[in-house]
């Protein structure tokens, strides 16, 4: 299994297993979406799910020595004499608990590194020992990792740390565990859920009722149309962007066309996936976490990284930028420097610093390439410039009486990020660093309108038709978001219409999906971008 | 309080019945309207292969089907106006070899050629477990295969006449490539024992296309078109052994003395062959196709007269090469 969106997960084994879920007692129920979830690891990775067990069994097994540890100290506590003493056996346990939790993170991350990362560290070694001469070359290493690697492993530190901090009870029930680290739907694009949101609702999961049924299959239904109709579509003329714009000497304006496409693209292949990982747990009623809030509304590069991946920006914020921040050395930092710098600019220095680090685990998260780490920094610099810049845009909005919250500069913010972001994303898309630099080059110096209105941009895998299919379903699926941006619920909107209209909505889509799908003889549809992470 | 729930739980399921059949009519429904028998396919991506069921019926000596190998290799207007035979090249760019089932049996409605070539470059073509399904889906539910005719949706044009199609492919499935761009690797073809295995389920969709030209008591011959890439001496060795369990021919143009010239023959690198190579082995294959299935010559014969009226068009769209080699 490939996809989600394949015919394989959609018409076999999500039906097959919800079957054999709703006929089976409550109590077996679990061990079915554990059984299920496993033979769809074993599909997608066999004898490789050894890396997913090894690294589930270490997180077990020191989630249970964290406790034992802490169960420990407290019962000799009471037999120390003075504080001192006290203080002392809490830092004996700590330190143990500290070496244990950090001797299995660290193990999980090489190993994460070393199966998607190492690669790209011997090239760029073989690169710096060619820069002084030598012609000694390292073979470069291939390794096959598990499905979700990159997911489960952040799971997994989650888990550990959560427990450590005491957040969480270690789990004694490995197989729920197994479940939280394995969930179907999840495995493969995520989002990254924590053990505390999840794993007893995976548990205790219930039948399966008619509301999150219908629910569910229309949150699928919805996820297709977005991927099938609009990623599948875009994907033939983004790619011959890409990949051809030097021979085919494209302008400044189509690599613009060519970075907005992408962005759509992407948005529309993750949040559709993402749609049908929602929809596919919402059948077993099990509440995944949403990972996408109507991003292309955010009015600045840090609201749309609150609302894209949300999943992965929360980890970030909540397992390093707060570690980090919260640090003794950045505690210190921020004390001197807000005596230099002040009230305002004084955290700055320590947030910058874990702001960095952030972005440069999200860049390396998303690929082991130099336009990765570029993407990551990139970010970094937009989202820094906009901290240091707020205080002063803040003081001189006040000055002006300027309103911020009027339409035409709500969408201006809005258009400025968007494009801020596709640029971005031409980056992440671009083959490797130089590549994106070129890109962006003849974005800047040749940029030109003339290929929209002398029908150059009809020839390039898509005809006016496929436009107008495109921009149909963009602005169905931006009314949807205003929707929710509203408060409104669609899908309850919809259940409160006339059986009529309801099933007319239905039946549109599932036509829509079917005649205007681009899949079949000529088409090529896009890879999950996130599925081998 | 029990009796309402179950009366609610039988609207449901009985709902939920109702509205699967409504959808599944549905489907059926839009499958009769997309048929490639009711619009202009030229909308159809890759259109070339649907241009076969437009052809009068049993007109066809020959039928060569298989993927983009098959298209840009052989010209089914060269051999008739060499050897006049009447052929189609009933092939799409990366075919999977059960959409090829697919059109086989469609063809085989309409059509009885003497001889049916499956190019081998398909069989070796890897599918994911959704493509046979969907080729399934396809033979069910045409609107799956035919989803694409909207582009050219135009009430006025619907055809009332199942039977006549409203494109045709005037060069006949064949596809004309004139770029010229050396192959890297001209001795592709090192001798080997070594047999290359079939992927998947692929030998199976063979042994049905197998099936289904001896039910229609049509002869099927394997044949590999020229690809330094795509093909190799462990391929051609699985192909003789195939072809001996099935008791069918096989005739590998890899092999054969076709007189191409890599650096010049191809348009990718010895993918496929160009213009330039698809004219000698059209000339080689027509020849060897007309002399050993006794392939009847039309030429003269008025009832093909449409045949003869091809040329200007295929002089046409040809004559860039000629200002060219």
């Amino acid at each position: 299994m490939g996809s989600y969106i394949s015919i394989t997960y959609l018409l076999l084994f999500l039906p097959i297993v919800a079957i054999v879920f709703s006929i089976v007692p409550k109590k077996v129920k679990p061990f079915i979406l554990l059984a299920a979830s496993l033979v769809f690891m074993w599909t997608c990775s066999h004898r490789w799910m050894i890396y997913w067990a090894s690294t589930t069994l270490s997180v077990y097994l020191s989630a249970l020595l964290v406790e034992h540890l802490k169960k420990k100290c407290k019962a000799a506590l009471p037999d120390a004499e003075n504080r001192e003493q006290k203080k002392a056996i809490k830092k004996k346990f700590a330190r143990k608990q500290v070496a244990l939790v950090a001797v299995i993170i660290t193990a999980n991350i090489l190993l994460l590194a070393v199966l998607r990362y190492s690669q790209f560290f011997v090239a760029n070694f073989n690169n710096i020992l060619r820069l002084f001469g030598s012609e000694f070359q390292v073979a470069l290493p291939k390794f096959a990792a598990c499905i979700g690697i990159s997911f489960y492993t952040l799971q997994a530190v989650s888990y550990l740390h959560d427990v450590y901090k005491g957040k969480i009870e270690a789990d004694r029930n490995l197989g729920r565990l197994a479940l939280y680290m394995s969930f179907f739907p999840i495995i493969m694009e995520g989002p990254i859920c924590r053990y505390s949101d999840t794993a007893m609702s995976l548990w205790n999961c219930e039948r399966i009722k008619y509301k999150n049924f219908t629910f569910g299959m229309q949150r699928i239904a919805f996820g297709i149309l977005k991927k099938v109709v609009v990623a599948d579509r875009l994907n033939v003329m983004v790619t011959s962007i890409f990949r051809e714009y030097q021979y085919a000497g494209y302008d400044g304006g189509i690599i613009f066309l060519g970075a907005v496409l992408y962005t759509i693209e992407l948005y529309m292949e993750f949040s559709g996936t993402m749609d049908v990982v929602i929809g596919s747990g919402e059948i077993f009623g099990i509440k995944i976490p949403e990972n996408f809030r109507q991003p292309f509304f955010s009015k600045s590069i840090t609201e749309f990284w609150q609302r894209w991946h949300i999943t992965l920006g929360t980890w970030f914020k909540d397992y390093i930028f707060y570690p980090v921040t919260m640090s003794k050395p950045m505690k210190k930092l921020t004390k001197s420097a807000r005596k230099k710098l002040g009230r305002n600019y004084g955290p700055m220095p320590a947030s910058i610093i874990a702001f960095g680090l952030v972005w440069l685990c999200n860049g390396l998260w998303h690929g082991a390439g130099w336009e990765y780490l570029f993407f990551g920094f990139y970010h970094f610099v937009l989202i820094s410039l906009g901290s240091l810049i707020l205080p002063l845009s803040n003081s001189l909005f006040e000055k002006w009486h300027f309103d911020r919250n009027k339409l035409p500069y709500r969408i201006f913010t809005i258009i400025r990020t968007a494009i801020l972001v596709c640029i971005g994303e031409m980056f992440f898309n671009s083959r490797g660093l130089s590549e994106g630099m070129k890109m962006f080059k003849v974005l800047v110096t040749k940029f030109s309108f003339k290929s929209f209105f002398n029908g150059a941009i009809f020839t390039m895998g898509m005809d006016r038709f496929d436009y107008i299919i495109v921009l149909v379903v963009v602005a169905v699926v931006f009314a949807v978001g205003l929707m929710k941006e509203k408060g409104i619920s669609p899908r309850e909107w919809i259940s409160q219409r006339h059986i009529c209209i309801r099933w007319a909505i239905f039946f549109a889509m599932i036509l829509v999906i079917v005649i205007f799908g681009a899949y079949g003889t000529g088409y090529i549809p896009i890879d999950p971008i996130y599925a081998n992470f | 309080m029990k009796v309402k729930m179950q009366k609610s739980t039988v609207k449901k399921i009985i709902g939920s019945i109702v509205f699967a059949a409504l959808g599944i009519g549905l489907l059926f429904g839009v499958s009769y309207l997309f048929t490639p028998e009711r619009f202009h396919t030229d909308s159809v991506k890759d259109v070339r292969p649907y241009g076969m069921l437009a052809e009068p019926e049993n007109s066809m000596d020959a039928i060569i089907f298989g993927d983009s190998e098959a298209f840009s290799a052989f010209s089914p207007v060269q051999m008739w106006q060499e050897h006049g035979f009447t052929s189609y090249v009933c092939s799409s760019a990366s075919q999977y070899i059960s959409l090829t089932e697919n059109f086989v049996r469609q063809t085989l409605e309409h059509q009885k050629p003497k001889v049916i070539f499956l190019e081998t470059n398909a069989i070796y073509r890897k599918m994911n477990t959704d493509d046979p399904t969907l080729s399934k889906i396809e033979s069910i539910l045409p609107v799956f295969q035919y989803h694409n005719l909207w582009k050219n949706f135009d009430p006025m044009d619907i055809n009332e006449n199942e039977n006549d199609y409203l494109w045709r492919d005037g060069l006949k499935g064949f596809k004309y490539i004139d770029i010229i761009n050396k192959s890297r690797h001209p001795d592709y073809m090192q001798k080997t024992t070594k047999l290359q295995k079939i992927p998947g389920t692929n030998l199976t969709h063979v042994k049905n296309i197998y099936n289904l030209c001896k039910e229609h008591g049509v002869e099927l011959v394997l044949v590999s078109a020229p690809s330094t890439v795509n093909w190799n001496y462990a391929k051609h060795n699985m192909m003789v052994k195939i072809s001996k369990q099935m008791n069918v021919k096989y005739i590998d143009l890899n092999l054969e003395d076709v007189g191409l010239d890599w650096n010049h023959d191809t348009c990718d690198r010895g993918d496929h062959v160009n213009y330039y190579g698809a004219t000698k082995v059209s000339a080689f294959f027509g020849n060897y196709a007309a002399k050993t299935f006794q392939l009847p010559d039309h030429r003269k014969d008025p009832a093909f007269s449409d045949w003869n009226d091809l040329k200007p068009l295929y002089d046409e769209v040809t004559a860039r090469s000629k200002t060219k080699a």
